[in-house]
């Protein structure tokens, strides 16, 4: 049982999640789907007055535009991205760790705020190209995903993806299926533009503005480390894996 | 707060603290004891349930969000008391040694079957990969699941 008591919140819409939101922005606790939030209450690493949690809102919405363009929900979940026309989203959902439960639970929007250094999500996000929108009672804004460090006061609503890339490439490195990545490569290859992004490896990912595999180095400057993988480990596993994903990309690129 | 939910095919209503997880909710105030608590932070799978006709980890929900939906317990497969199909193939195959395992097996088990009748051996492990068996009966497990699968097809 959570030590803390706190107040739940569910609103059933996104001006009342935000009302709410602005009246005690230092001690709410937004939920998503619970994953990182529920485990973080419980074992008391996180406290909060409130919790506010974002199920009634309708944020599991996937609308693609006619240009291929791609608004996500922050609350869709990996289930719903598996199946998702956005390549690079989907192959990451696809082989998410946690099996069906946790990809009918957690949701990218979570996974993205939450910020982890070992999460799937950030890297194949930005690689993808995706712009984040922040909604606060002041109004709307919109950042890089690579950039995005939401205020107390703001709740990510969507995603916004241009039309995805010709190629595609997505390789996770974890050496048991129940485990943690130790490291992720998420590529995209097109005509005026090539980007392979690496998760897991750092406190938050690091892009490469690539090139041919052949050319591809990587210098992970501060590796991130947990009981899976030391950092030098990873620092290792980087490149080789980058560039595995770069190739999927052009081949796929045709 | 009071808490209504339809658990094992029940309209069930029982008081919650706000603070409870949907596994302690479902154990201390509604008596359901299959799903268990291991690790609490959705790896190990013990807790796994069926909420409104998806798997989920019932460790990583609050109880008090769990208003007005339906849930699938172990105990609501065989609500006579008649196991299933795959309960028996797992009795068959002696799938589960201390039992501590069994509820999230099942249920993950039937998620894949529903959903794939014919799963391929890899298939089986995947779908199983986010429930730990602490006393490592995995190849059995993985049997009975075959077997189930194929008892089904052969009907």
């Amino acid at each position: 049982m959570i030590a803390t008591p706190f107040e739940y919140l569910a609103p059933e819409s996104l001006g009342a999640a935000l009302a709410a939101l602005a009246e005690d922005s230092e001690g709410t606790a937004i939920l998503g789907g619970g994953t990182w939030l529920v485990p973080d209450l419980d074992s008391g690493a996180r406290r909060a007055r409130r919790v506010l949690d974002l199920a009634g809102l309708g944020l599991n919405r996937i609308d693609r535009g006619e240009d291929g363009s791609l608004r996500v929900g922050a609350m869709c979940t990996y289930t719903q991205l598996a199946d998702a026309p956005s390549p690079l989203l989907a192959m990451m959902a696809a082989q998410i760790t946690g099996g069906a439960a946790i990809r009918n639970q957690a949701t990218i929007g979570g996974s993205l705020v939450a910020a982890r250094a070992q999460s799937d999500a950030p890297a194949a996000a930005i690689a993808a190209r995706a712009v984040a929108v922040l909604a606060s009672a002041g109004g709307e804004r919109r950042v890089g995903v690579h950039e995005l460090a939401p205020r107390r006061d703001e709740i990510l609503v969507a995603l916004e993806l241009p039309p995805p890339a010709p190629g595609n490439g997505y390789r996770k490195l974890k050496l048991g299926a129940s485990s943690w990545p130790i490291a992720t490569a998420a590529a995209a290859v097109g005509p005026d533009r090539t980007i392979v992004v690496l998760g897991g490896v750092s406190a938050s990912p690091i892009r490469i503005e690539a090139l041919r595999p052949e050319e591809l180095t990587v210098t992970v400057e501060h590796p991130f480390e947990d009981a899976l993988a030391p950092a030098a480990y990873r620092a290792a596993v980087a490149a080789p894996l980058a560039r595995r994903a770069l190739e999927d990309a052009l081949r796929r690129c045709g | 707060m009071r808490l209504t939910i339809d658990l094992d095919g029940r309209e069930r209503s029982a008081e919650v603290d706000t603070r409870l997880r949907l596994v302690e909710a479902l154990r201390e105030c509604f008596g359901a004891l299959a799903p268990k608590i291991g690790c609490g932070t959705g790896d190990c799978g013990a807790c796994t349930i069926e909420q409104d006709g998806l798997l989920v980890k019932s460790c990583l929900k609050l109880a008090v969000a769990a208003q007005g939906s339906r849930i699938t317990t172990l105990e609501g497969l065989a609500p006579r008391g008649e196991l299933t199909e795959l309960q028996c193939a797992f009795w068959e195959h002696h799938a589960f040694q201390c039992g501590f395992c069994v509820s999230g097996m099942v249920l993950s088990a039937r998620e894949l079957l529903a959903r794939e009748p014919d799963p391929s051996e890899e298939a089986i492990r995947a779908a199983l990969d986010a429930n730990l068996c602490r006393c490592t009966g995995y190849q059995n497990i993985v049997a009975a699941v075959r077997s189930a699968a194929s008892a089904r097809r052969a009907r």
